[in-house]
């Protein structure tokens, strides 16, 4: 579940459309006070599979501005081109640390030289919107992008499935939060969904987003999303950038 | 006194048949031929030490980060039991995702490990976790046989509360008679006495220390009274062997003389002794204590809570669902079939009981140990082959289902099973047998809790109005 491969093949082997936990019409109401307004601003979903979750999103908001779609599947990344109505035979940036051109890049880890031209500007006519939208194919525990570039960062499932490594899960878990919390602009929100439990996820984002004193620089909170079904009840956890 | 008698035998000894080995389970103190000093199995002094250096610790600490900000409280929080809040401070456990519970720092394999077990047995002692969740250290086999000779001398219990448990009707529940019975004790109360003598309260831990010894030793004795009144048609408990230990003389109090009960009972007592402080029994304990009432009124006080069905009341809707499974299936437990109820249960709306446990990311260590149990001592057991394979079988299908959540076996599952198969069928009482074991954890915590000098609990509560006012909206809205 942790692995690149087993999502690579269960996309390749089924293309259909995955959802951790719900789909965006189930908390809808709870997300949409999330979306910045302005065109200027950024989304970015991290792990996003073969979710429709942050397009719907999008399309529910009118949201202006550029949203970003990150999976270290390539599989996932080509669905998700498909589905924001982005032509075929656009490249897509893959491997980490690679400056993608035209996207805010983390200047630490351009270290390579062989890179695919990156990414896809599409005026979407489809949506009736001015939003971008970027595709990118990057692991989640090392983001080709600069610091504080993020506005809502959107991560449904995907430390639920890194958590899943049996030997690394944990430090893998705390380098994505990591790199989720550097990514996020002051006054951002990282917004995770889950079934884990309070006790044990409120720890992990406290001993993940910062070295000391985390409550100096975030604040961390959480709401119950209720029951859907067979008794497992679901959180919605808000971490913002002081 | 004890310790003199103790160590009389150990220089008189040179056979080892000094004493009679009537079953597997008794121990004989004259294996060893060091002289453990008076020191070095005297708890209370231990103890005493410990708390001083970590008074300071802790005083240190409060003094430079005292105004530290450790979290953010939001209205549902206010609304929603206070869940997730960091308000209280609590010692001797902390629940490890990844590890499960640890006590002091050590995880349930780490203690199964490290700590004494009766010669030829192989569960650990639930003397030598209560040494270690009072002391933080790992206490060797000496100082846990003085634990085991200590409780065995302070087990008897007042005529008052015999003559009250022998009066209980028996409709009631068996945790109201446990709570009554532990109140009724308070009679006994060093702490109480004290305290109405003027003690200093430098000194309150020393006589919660008195209390809670007394208590954990009398647990037993009123626990299998309770047994054999509802059960066993109200025969004797019979007399405390001051050579057996704390589980020994338990079981055979409750009438159990299969060693490998004992063993269990052993096991058991060990890993639900302690689980953190929020829950409602260890919150509570902590909670009354902290009025000054006596650690008998505190642990009882926790009881009531532990009674309640949201609370100690798990193991026994598990079995239920096991046994229906079981009926269901009629002994053809192929993987399909068991598939099918699983699916069908759940397709019906309803929650396959005792999996998940809420916190935890990998199996319960409390869950393993106990499979491991069965596995060496009852691997034929029906019932215990229906938990094995529905767990198998369960992670997989929640999982189809799009769900992360740890699809675990709880610990209560399987504890329900394994008493059954001893004989213990008597699915009300169990929560009693969680009580006595809770003891250990919680009333080692109250040691602690005076020793720190913890005040007085409040927290602030809000009425709906003025939570409206707190957050900027008109109460009329």
């Amino acid at each position: 579940m942790a692995k690149r491969q087993t999502w690579q093949k269960r996309y390749i082997d089924s293309g259909k459309q995955f959802e951790w936990f719900f789909n965006f019409e189930t908390v809808k109401r709870k997300v949409l006070p999330f979306i910045p307004k302005s065109d200027e601003c950024r989304i970015i979903d991290l792990g996003c599979g073969t979710s429709h979750f942050t397009l719907d999103l999008c399309k529910a908001s009118e949201f202006q501005g550029s949203v970003f779609l990150t999976d270290f599947s390539m599989e996932a990344v080509f669905h998700q081109q498909k589905i924001y109505a982005a032509p075929q035979s656009s490249e897509i940036c893959y491997d980490s640390g690679i400056p993608c051109n035209g996207v805010p890049s983390n200047s630490k880890t351009s270290h390579l030289d062989k890179s695919a031209v990156s990414t896809e500007h599409k005026k979407s006519s489809k949506l009736k919107t001015k939003m971008t939208s970027f595709f990118l194919c990057c692991d989640a525990e090392m983001l080709p992008l600069k610091d504080h570039s993020m506005d809502l960062v959107i991560d449904k499932g995907t430390v639920d499935s890194v958590l899943k490594d049996k030997n690394n899960g944990l430090s893998r878990a705390r380098q994505m939060l990591k790199e989720a919390a550097r990514i996020l602009t002051p006054g951002g929100h990282y917004i995770q969904f889950t079934d884990e439990d309070p006790d044990a996820r409120l720890s992990l984002l406290e001993n993940s987003l910062c070295d000391f004193d985390v409550y100096r620089h975030f604040n961390i909170t959480y709401s119950s999303l209720g029951f859907y079904g067979n008794g497992i009840e679901y959180f919605l956890y808000v971490v913002v950038r002081k | 006194m004890a310790l003199f008698r103790v160590v009389a035998r150990r220089f008189g000894a040179h056979s080892k048949q000094f004493l009679p080995s009537s079953s597997f389970a008794s121990r004989q103190f004259h294996d060893s031929t060091t002289l453990y000093s008076n020191g070095q199995t005297n708890l209370k002094e231990i103890l005493a030490e410990i708390i001083s250096s970590e008074q300071v610790r802790v005083s240190d600490f409060r003094k430079a980060h005292g105004g530290s900000v450790i979290g953010q409280v939001t209205v549902d929080q206010a609304y929603g039991g206070m869940r997730g809040i960091k308000g209280m401070v609590y010692e001797t456990s902390v629940l490890d995702p990844e590890e499960g519970i640890r006590f002091r720092g050590y995880s349930i394999p780490e203690c199964q490990e490290l700590l004494p077990k009766i010669p030829g047995g192989e569960e650990p002692l639930p003397e030598g976790i209560f040494w270690l969740l009072l002391t933080g250290k790992i206490p060797n086999k000496h100082q846990v046989e003085h634990l085991s000779r200590e409780w065995a001398e302070r087990a008897d219990i007042p005529s008052h509360v015999v003559t009250m448990l022998n009066n209980f009707p028996s409709t009631l529940h068996p945790m109201a008679q446990f709570s009554a019975a532990i109140t009724a004790l308070s009679s006994e109360s060093k702490f109480a006495k004290a305290y109405s003598d003027g003690v200093h309260k430098a000194k309150y831990w020393e006589y919660a220390y008195e209390d809670a010894m007394d208590l954990i030793a009398k647990l037993p004795t009123v626990a299998a009274m309770i047994y054999r009144n509802l059960y066993r048609e109200g025969t004797n408990v019979g007399a405390i062997d001051p050579n057996n230990d704390w589980s020994g003389n338990f079981a055979s109090m409750l009438g159990y003389d299969d060693p490998y009960f004992t063993e269990l009972l052993r096991l058991y007592l060990c890993i639900h002794s302690d689980h953190e402080g929020g829950n409602v029994s260890a919150h509570t304990v902590h909670l009354v204590g902290s009025a000054l009432s006596d650690p008998y009124l505190s642990f009882a006080a926790g009881m009531n809570g532990l009674a309640g069905p949201l609370h100690g009341l798990a193991n026994q809707e598990v079995l239920v669902w096991l046994e229906r499974c079981q009926e269901a299936l009629g002994g053809d437990l192929t993987d399909d079939n068991v598939k099918n109820f699983i699916w069908n249960t759940l397709k019906s709306g309803q929650v396959v009981p005792g999996y998940g446990h809420a916190v935890l990311r990998k199996t319960d260590p409390r869950y393993q140990c106990q499979r491991e149990f069965a596995l060496k001592h009852l691997p034929d057991d029906p019932l215990f082959q229906v938990v094995s394979q529905l767990y198998k079988l369960v992670p997989d299908i929640l999982l189809e289902q799009g769900k992360a959540k740890n699809p675990w076996p709880n610990v209560d599952a399987h504890s329900g099973v394994l008493l059954q198969h001893y004989g213990m069928t008597e699915m009300n009482y169990y929560t009693v047998l969680f009580g006595v074991s809770r003891a250990l954890g919680t009333l080692a915590s109250l040691v602690w809790d005076r020793a720190l000098g913890l005040p007085l609990e409040r927290p602030k509560s809000m009425s709906t109005d003025g939570l409206m006012q707190l957050v900027g909206v008109s109460s009329s809205d």
